[in-house]
């Protein structure tokens, strides 16, 4: 037998025709088309497109969910002062912020021609501190107007956006037949704007990132429960990544989960770069083969992005973790530490604190909750030699870009474990993912800091502490009310440990044992650090 | 909360006008801050037009304690 017998070099097609790359403008057209209104069982045919789970880029920007949340944000530009925090934490892309020239605006004002709309676009505009004053102040005549948009199609209604803004900028307003063609036609305006000038977007400021279009690689229209966390970090790293080197410059290989399966629903796609979803279990070397190839073809200098869960990363493929971050290889990955396993109905991860009620550590006579102490994936990564990691929340926006940032410029692996509240498992309101990461911070729950071996030889030279409250103490005192914040107080916040309190609000002796743990898990990193 | 809005109100007091966003059937109140921008909202009041910032979203407002516009009322 010779050799060409004997390894064919292609599949056999049966006279089929070669397959050839989406033609994006027809899958649009028919696929998403067919979808958006609900007539794609009926219409579509099974095709090459479907058979080779090809979806274009973006495709999730003409999904419209005006329909599913009886409320939208009202924005009162009289209390803003454009911090964008409102557009950093929105989960779905909804609410975008825009900088302009006022005599810029007047002339794209002037090409409207439905009146109303004109004065509702002007309407959306405030000359704040940040982009007039201190430009006029610099340069009179160069201070520009600041505004925010809502895009009616992207909001779920969760009111992040509203829960964050510390200025009384946004509320919630009930959706009308009135308003809500009103809100879709002020932002068909807004994107007809141009885009906000890199005059106004200070490169030292991570807050005005989002300003700039190629920092917007998450588009919104993904299938995510209102108000995900994951969602918000996914946006950030996104952000932060294609702000420095552009969207044609990053690429994600996702292990499954929630975030694959949000990000998939077959037509829809949120993401403006190319990403890829192997198994649950082998994302970390799947994204080695990525990055070979990648720097075979002289592609050194893209940024490669995994993506997974905590059952992803702390369990099912945590020996593919462990294998990739000892190749050396330039590989970043952001883990979304939901403590649970989410996709599959909430059950527990080495990741879930003890006493935590999950499917399969039920709260009941048999087992008070989780009995395992919680696993801590960052600070075992650390351990791996020459490796980045940090550990941050989305709450403290400054350091999880800064540990973004740091990640993409570290020639090797790097890895940032990001706490993400889920709502229905952990049984908190849709509005708190922020809060709620903010909390588990600040109890010790999830303390952040970053391990960066080019800071020095020891460990406490390169672990470093800053963003917690109180580094030196056990627990978070309040100076002003003598307030503590320890892992109870966390715990009573959330659903997923209300067995835990009795009718007085006591917590019990498992609970008081998960506080230990997580004293303890502090302790040995203030040890590591070199603080006790 | 969700701090829906329920109307919003300006209320004069010895010449000085204040305003106010009420949320939840009350229990929710934001202050509403630069007052530049709340005598904007005035001169258009004044002019019997909605302030600007509500023409998109129309929320009820009130004026000295009398609805000036109904929700969704242009």
């Amino acid at each position: 037998m010779s050799d060409e017998t004997a390894i064919p070099k292609a599949a056999p097609t049966n006279g089929r025709r070669e397959p050839k790359l989406l033609d994006i403008e027809e899958f649009n057209r028919r696929v998403v088309g067919a979808y958006n209104r609900g007539v794609a069982e009926i219409e579509l045919e099974a095709d090459d497109d479907t058979a080779f789970s090809f979806v274009p880029a973006a495709t999730g920007k003409l999904r419209d969910f005006s329909y599913i949340a009886p409320d939208i944000p009202l924005y009162d530009p009289s209390n803003c002062i454009g911090c964008m925090e409102c557009v950093i934490e929105c989960p779905d892309t909804a609410i975008l912020g825009k900088v302009i020239h006022p005599d810029s605006l007047e002339e794209e004002l002037a090409a409207i021609d439905d009146p109303v709309v004109r004065e509702m676009t002007r309407s959306r505009f405030v000359k704040t501190r940040k982009y007039y004053d201190a430009y006029e102040k610099k340069n009179e005549g160069s201070g520009a107007l600041f505004g925010i948009f809502i895009d009616p199609t992207k909001c779920k209604g969760c009111a992040e956006c509203v829960e964050v803004c510390d200025d009384y900028a946004l509320s919630m307003l009930q959706k009308t037949d009135k308003n809500v063609p009103q809100y879709q036609e002020a932002f068909r305006a807004f994107e007809n704007l141009p885009e906000t000038p890199d005059a106004y977007i200070n490169e030292r400021l991570a807050t005005d990132m989002m300003l700039k279009n190629d920092s917007l690689l998450y588009v919104g229209g993904a299938g995510s429960c209102a108000g995900c966390g994951e969602a918000t970090a996914l946006r950030m790293m996104l952000a932060s990544t294609g702000f420095k080197y552009g969207p044609e410059n990053i690429g994600i290989v996702a292990a499954t989960g929630c975030n694959t399966v949000y990000t998939s629903t077959y037509p829809y796609n949120p993401y403006r770069v190319p990403w890829t979803n192997s198994l649950f279990e082998n994302a970390p070397t799947d994204a080695m083969g990525v990055r070979a190839r990648w720097d075979q073809q002289g592609w050194e200098d893209k940024k490669l992005w995994v993506l997974g869960g905590d059952g992803a990363m702390n369990d099912i493929g945590f020996q593919a973790l462990s294998r990739m971050l000892m190749s050396g290889m330039d590989i970043n990955v952001l883990v979304l530490d939901t403590q649970v396993y989410s996709n599959t109905g909430g059950q527990a991860s080495t990741s879930s604190y003890t006493g935590q009620n999950t499917k399969m550590s039920y709260h009941g006579k048999a087992i008070p909750g989780k009995t395992e102490r919680r696993k801590e994936l960052a600070t075992i990564c650390m351990m791996h030699p020459d490796v980045y990691v940090a550990q941050t929340t989305c709450a403290d926006f400054n350091h999880f870009y800064k540990a973004v940032a740091a990640a993409n410029e570290y020639k090797g692996p790097a890895i940032i474990n990001v706490y993400t509240t889920c709502q229905p498992e952990h049984g908190v309101a849709d509005e708190l993912a922020t809060e709620q990461a903010r909390l588990a911070k600040e109890s010790r729950a999830f303390p952040i800091f970053i391990y960066d071996p080019r800071a020095g030889e020891t460990i406490k030279e390169r672990l470093d502490l800053k963003g917690n409250p109180t580094v030196k103490e056990d627990w978070c005192v309040i100076p002003k009310t003598g307030e503590v914040i320890d892992f109870i107080t966390f715990a009573r916040s959330e659903g997923r440990f209300s067995k835990h309190f009795d009718a007085e609000g006591n917590p019990s002796p498992e609970l008081l044992g998960a506080q230990e743990d997580r004293r303890q898990n502090w302790r040995m990193l203030q040890e590591l650090a070199g603080i006790l | 909360m969700p701090k829906i809005i329920e109307y919003v109100e300006f209320n004069e007091e010895d010449g000085k006008w204040t305003s106010r966003k009420i949320h939840d059937d009350g229990d929710f109140i934001m202050e509403r801050i630069n007052q530049n921008e709340i005598d904007e909202d005035i001169a258009a009041i004044e002019q019997n037009q909605r302030p600007p910032w509500t023409l998109l979203g129309l929320p009820k407002i009130i004026v000295n304690g009398e609805t000036f516009r109904e929700r969704d009322q242009v």
